[in-house]
Formats: C-alpha cells, sequence, structure tokens
C-alpha cells in the first residue's frame, strides 16, 4: 500500500479530483494537534491499492500559514506516520502560470510528483494550447491533462502514479535546507522569471477571456441588484435553517418520545426507568437533535463556495463588518447562530484569519438562538402588558430588544476580545474570486453529512456524559415516601439551587429559579418544563402547564427579577452542546473555559444591573 | 520617486498598470502568491457595492480582492495605450 497526497491551489479542483478517485471512500479528520481538516481516502487500481491524502489548497510554501505549514511539513516529510511516496499537483489548466511556482517548489523539494491539468476541457474551449511534452521536460515528470468532475483522464493519472511510485525515491531535502535557500534574496524573483520561461515555452494559443463569469459578476457584483441578491440569500438561507430544518427536528424529538414511551411501557417505574428514558435516551436525541441545523447550514454554504458566491459575498460584506471588527465572512456564524450556536459555531471555519475565527466562535453564541424563544415568550408573556407603544406591540418590543442586545453584545465582546487576544497572522482580505462553476451536489450531500457525523463523533461523547450528570442531578437523591413536594426540591439540584440562592438574590432570584435552571444547562428551552416541575403546576396538556406556569410566575416573582432573567438568558453560559463544540473546533479546553467565565460575568454583571435598575 | 508612481487604490477603472513596488512587508509575500509582483500587469475591475472598498483587480487570469488599505501599499506606474475591452 503506497500513501499518495494531493497538493494544489485552492479552487484548483483538488476536492473534486479527491471526490471523484474515492468516491465514498473517505473519512475527515484534523491534523494532529490543529484543527486543520484532513481527508483521507483510499482507491483501488489494477489491485493496488492507495491511501489518498488530501492536503490543504496552498499557493506557495512560504508563507506561514496553518494551512501551508501542514502542506510543507508533508512535502518535507516531517509527518512520522503516512509519508507520502508520490505527490499530485493539481493545476487549474485556465491558470497554469499561478500554480508553476509550487510546481517549482515542491520539484525542489526533492520529491516525485505528477502534474494534474485539471478543467482541461474548459481551457480548450476558451482555446488555451499546451505543450504538455515541453512541460513535462522543463519538470522532469509525467504531464496528466484531466477534468476531474467528470472522471476524464483519471486512469491515466493513476498509471503514472504507480509507475511512479516503483521509482527509487529522491533525496528530500531538510527544513534547513529548504529555510536557507527560501532566505536568499533572489528566491522569489529567480522563481517568477523561471515560471514567466516555462510559460513562454510551453503555451502554444492563450486563453480568450471567460464572459460568463463577467457576465454574471456585471449582475452579481452590481451596486444596486448585487446588494438585494446578498440580502435576499442570507434571508434565505436563514430562513431555510429555521423552517427547511424544522421537519427533521420534529422527527427525531417524535422518534425519540415514541422510544421513551416504549421504554416506560416496559421497563417497571424505578432508576433504571429514569436512566433509560430521561437519561440515555434524552441524552442521544439531545445530540441528534443538532443534526438538521448542521446538515442544512452546510449543505448551503457549500454549495455557495462551490458555486463561487461565498468570496463574492464576503467581498462585499468586508468594509461593513471589518468597521464592527470582523471579516466579511463572519456573516455566516453570526447570522446561522440566529438558529443554532452549534452549527454557527462550526461554520466559522470558513474564516481564514485564526484569531478571528476564534473571536468570532467565542462571540456567536450571544445571538438569540432558537432555544431562547419558549423562554422569552413565557417570560414576555407572564410580565408585559399587552398595550402598544408607539403603534408597536409591547411584547413584540421587548422581544426584538432581546435580539438586538444579543448581536449588539457580540460585536461589542469581540472588539473587547480583540485588544486582549494577540493576533499571530495579519488581518486581511486579500483572496481571489474563482470563476463560477456549477457546483457538483454529490459531493456537497457527502461533505455535508460528514460534517454531521463529525459533530456526532466529536463532540456527542461530551455532550452525552454532561447531560447523563445533569440528569444525575435532578433525580439523586430519591424524594421521602411522604414527600409534599415535587421529587427534583429533594435532589441534588435543588441543593445546588439553594445554595447559590444567596448569590443570585441580588437580580431576585430565588432557590426555586436557580433549581430551575440547573437542567436548563443541557437545553436552554428545558427551562419553561423545569420551572413548571418545581412549581409544581399541575395540568393535562402542555398548553394548560404552560397557562398555569405563566399566572403562578405572575404572582410568585417580581417584574424586575423576571426581566433579570430574560437579561440572565442572553448572556449566560450556554449549553452544553456549545461548550463541546466550541471544544471540538478548537481542539482545547481553554477556549470553552474562557468562554464559560466571560458569559457568566457578563450574565451576572447584566442581570443584576437590571434588577437593581427595575426595581 | 518617480512623480508618475501612483498608488493602486488610486488606479483608475479599466487602465492597465505595471506594479513597481509592495511597500508593506508584512504582506508583501502573501500579494506576491496572488500575483502582485514587480512588473505583473494589474488593472482595476470594480468597486465593492456602497462603500467602493473592498476592490477587485485583475492580475493575470485571476480576479484578486484587496481591500483599500492593502490596495495602497503597492505602487503602480500606468501602462499607456492598454485598455481593457468588454
Amino acid at each position: 500500500m503506497s500513501n499518495i497526497a494531493l497538493v494544489g491551489l485552492p479552487n484548483s479542483g483538488k476536492s473534486s479530483l479527491f471526490n471523484a478517485l474515492t468516491k465514498s471512500r473517505q473519512r475527515v479528520a484534523n491534523f494532529p494537534g490543529i484543527t486543520v481538516e484532513k481527508r483521507i481516502g483510499s482507491l483501488t487500481f489494477e489491485e493496488s491499492t492507495f491511501t489518498l491524502l488530501d492536503l490543504p489548497g496552498v499557493y506557495t510554501l512560504d508563507v506561514s500559514t496553518l494551512d501551508e505549514k501542514v502542506t510543507r511539513d508533508y512535502i518535507l516529510n516531517k509527518s512520522t506516520d503516512d509519508k507520502a511516496e508520490v505527490f499530485v499537483l493539481v493545476i487549474d489548466s485556465t491558470n497554469i502560470k499561478k500554480s508553476l511556482y509550487l510546481a517549482l517548489q515542491i520539484k525542489d523539494l526533492g520529491q516525485k510528483f505528477v502534474l494534474a491539468l485539471n478543467m482541461m476541457d474548459v481551457a480548450q474551449k476558451r482555446g488555451l494550447a499546451i505543450d504538455t511534452d515541453k512541460l513535462s521536460a522543463e519538470f522532469d515528470c509525467p504531464v496528466i491533462p484531466i477534468v476531474a468532475t467528470e472522471g476524464k483522464g483519471l486512469n491515466d493519472l493513476i498509471k503514472s502514479v504507480k509507475e511512479l511510485s516503483l521509482t527509487p525515491s529522491k533525496e528530500v531535502i531538510t527544513e534547513k535546507d529548504y529555510q536557507r535557500q527560501i532566505k536568499e534574496s533572489s528566491y522569489i524573483k529567480s522563481k517568477l522569471r523561471k515560471t514567466e520561461e516555462i510559460m513562454d515555452k510551453v503555451i502554444t494559443s492563450t486563453l480568450t477571456k471567460d464572459t460568463f463569469t463577467e457576465k454574471l459578476d456585471n449582475f452579481l457584483l452590481h451596486p444596486v441588484y448585487g446588494v438585494v441578491i446578498l440580502f435576499a440569500l442570507l434571508l434565505g438561507m436563514f430562513q431555510l435553517l429555521f423552517v427547511g430544518a424544522d421537519p427533521f427536528i420534529g422527527m427525531i424529538e417524535s422518534l425519540f418520545e415514541f422510544l421513551g414511551e416504549l421504554a416506560t411501557q416496559y421497563i417497571p417505574d424505578g432508576y433504571f426507568q429514569s436512566l433509560v428514558v430521561d437519561g440515555i435516551l434524552a441524552g442521544v436525541g439531545g445530540i441528534l437533535v443538532f443534526l438538521p441545523h448542521i446538515i442544512f447550514l452546510f449543505l448551503i454554504i457549500y454549495t455557495l463556495e462551490d458555486f463561487g458566491y461565498l468570496g463574492r459575498a464576503a467581498f462585499m460584506l468586508d468594509y461593513l463588518m471589518r468597521r464592527l471588527g470582523l471579516p466579511g465572512k463572519a456573516v455566516v456564524p453570526l447570522l446561522s447562530s440566529h438558529a443554532c450556536a452549534i452549527p454557527g459555531i462550526m461554520s466559522a471555519r470558513i474564516i481564514d484569519n485564526p484569531t478571528e475565527r476564534l473571536i468570532t466562535m467565542l462571540v456567536s453564541p450571544l445571538t438569540t438562538c432558537s432555544a431562547r424563544l419558549p423562554v422569552y415568550t413565557l417570560i414576555i408573556a407572564a410580565m408585559i402588558p399587552n398595550d402598544t407603544y408607539m403603534g408597536f406591540g409591547l411584547p413584540g418590543l421587548v422581544l426584538f430588544g432581546l435580539y438586538a442586545m444579543g448581536i449588539i453584545s457580540a460585536f461589542i465582546i469581540a472588539f473587547i476580545l480583540k485588544s486582549f487576544m494577540p493576533n499571530t497572522s495579519p488581518s486581511y482580505l486579500m483572496m481571489e474570486l474563482p470563476e463560477y462553476r456549477k457546483p457538483k451536489f454529490s459531493n456537497i450531500i457527502r461533505a455535508s453529512l460528514q460534517k454531521g457525523m463529525l459533530f456526532v463523533k466529536k463532540a456527542g461523547t461530551v455532550i452525552f456524559v454532561l447531560s447523563m450528570l445533569i440528569w444525575a442531578l435532578v433525580t439523586f437523591p430519591k424524594a421521602p415516601e411522604n414527600a409534599s413536594e415535587p421529587a427534583i426540591n429533594y435532589s441534588y439540584a435543588a441543593k445546588i439551587g439553594k445554595t447559590f440562592e444567596p448569590i443570585f438574590r441580588p437580580m431576585g432570584f430565588d432557590w426555586r429559579i436557580t433549581t430551575a435552571l440547573v437542567p436548563s444547562f443541557g437545553a436552554r428551552e428545558v427551562l419553561v418544563s423545569s420551572l413548571s416541575t418545581v412549581m409544581a403546576v399541575e395540568a393535562a396538556d402542555e398548553e394548560e402547564a404552560e397557562k398555569g406556569l405563566r399566572a403562578l410566575i405572575k404572582n410568585e416573582f417580581s417584574f424586575a427579577a423576571m426581566l433579570a432573567l430574560l437579561v440572565w438568558f442572553i448572556y449566560s453560559p450556554q449549553c452544553i452542546s456549545t461548550f463541546a463544540v466550541l471544544r471540538k473546533e478548537t481542539n482545547s479546553y481553554k477556549m470553552p473555559i474562557l468562554f464559560g467565565v466571560y458569559t457568566l460575568v457578563l450574565a451576572y454583571v447584566m442581570s443584576f444591573i437590571t434588577y437593581q435598575v427595575f426595581s | 520617486m518617480d512623480s508618475n508612481y501612483v498608488k493602486l487604490s488610486n488606479s483608475e477603472k479599466g487602465l492597465f498598470y505595471r506594479v513597481v513596488k509592495l511597500n508593506d512587508e508584512k504582506i508583501a509575500l502573501r500579494l506576491t502568491q496572488l500575483g502582485f509582483h514587480e512588473s505583473s500587469l494589474v488593472m482595476l475591475k470594480r468597486k465593492a457595492p456602497i462603500f467602493k472598498d473592498p476592490l477587485l483587480f485583475q492580475v493575470g487570469e485571476s480576479q484578486i480582492a484587496l481591500t483599500r488599505k492593502e490596495a495602497e501599499t503597492i505602487d503602480v506606474l500606468e501602462v499607456q495605450g492598454e485598455h481593457y475591452h468588454e
């Protein structure tokens, strides 16, 4: 078995080739110790099996971005386990010159490689003629024209890779030698001159302009239509996330409700039943319920990216977002976090600068996710009079205010975090806008499902363990035989609630609220049902229960305390899944802890102020 | 410095310019990767809607977006007689 690694510039069609070669025999992981995604697949050709590694897209090897370091380490044979024997450099044939610099570098380092001239069909249609024999002679390597999306030329490519893998390895230079090379003052100039020379030799007829991209850009980047379309698309994305994912979320919830009922029927009452129904089933359901949002969001993102629009959206939004302290691409995580912070945080990967990506991940959960809505509507319905104010309904205004506070706080905190976090790489836009291309939906669907599975695998365990912990806290110890109060009031959750009550008194919270807050760390909307349980609301159905709860809240708690609770829910360090996904995405415990601390302080201070002002 | 040099951010739409110098060391390497290096031919193609920032340039076969601030770091010289036709 031998290893092949794919290298190439961003948008060279490297991923298309990877997908075409490996089909479904692929998996996604992270490179050890960092959060750069690593895609590995396998393919069989004439009874030999190859492992294929998709390296991050890079322009050259000299700038020390994380992606470039990963790729360079592979080419310098520094990775210990799966060294690649042959490299395939994927080149966009409509833009060959740009790839030649990287090709020269790989050649210099001493690796065996093949040049795969991708998108040869488009290039030829646009009049490009290229002397592949001369190109092959220049680099002393095979040159194979391919069309990755249509599977053309792949056999020839693998054949030459196989032949090359059987030849003796060359001497690969050391990191030290490489560093010495690039430090020479004439290094870049001589490489650039060399690419010009090669181009003059191998290109016999040049390309005509790509009129399709030109025409579409006239429209999609138009000063008026372009903006209208952009906002329509963002709104559409948001709607699709909310409305499109909803039935699937409903299905998952119904399935687990059904399984719960089944378990209740067949397992005798007691701790074991509670463990299965309220612990295990609720925990697993609580993980899977995120899948529709994650998969939907990534279907949208990958489609826009594949088509070539994502960069253009960033181009149009960059100025505005940078004034607010974040890059243009941060719109996607911030907007989708209004549905749920979990997919929002995951989508922050599209941001190139690591520090800005981190800041976006840390502030995204402040935006109003859909799990806050049941809590908001409950308290607003109970406490806010149904008056009109300047023509607007007061309850609606309060809800709007909560949304506004969420997003404004996210920007303010981002601004503050920015001044504390050292920005290791320069914050720049500097990006290429690729030509428009027809999205390949089989690849998009596969990649989106992989994202979902990766979430279950990497974040699932943490979420499950924490939700079991919460289950134990509300279940143990058992209520006494002749208990007059709801069972939860005798549990550890109530003990925690009572212990912390003094701390929360300046916000008007009593032990019943602090107790109900404990299970809400699993998911915010749980507060509604846990408050019902703590306050022993008795009702035949859910609707009546909420009515009863509303009346109880109105009677038992002060207006100021409930406002403080609303404010608490804007900022509170929640939920456990947010912590789990932050841990997964940053590959460290530091960031989830930082998130927990800053939101806790913020939630406490803000609700404290609210209560003191209104009481 | 020759008075004919202009900053790329002040270049006129549709005219070709030759890159003379990259003035910011910190981003020079990245700009070089994207095609902005001494003697390369560039042209301002579009400005972003509303704020007229970032700017979109044609460099070789690529379209590259730079913020106004990034484009300010590049000195260019107008190439006479070459115009871009749509």
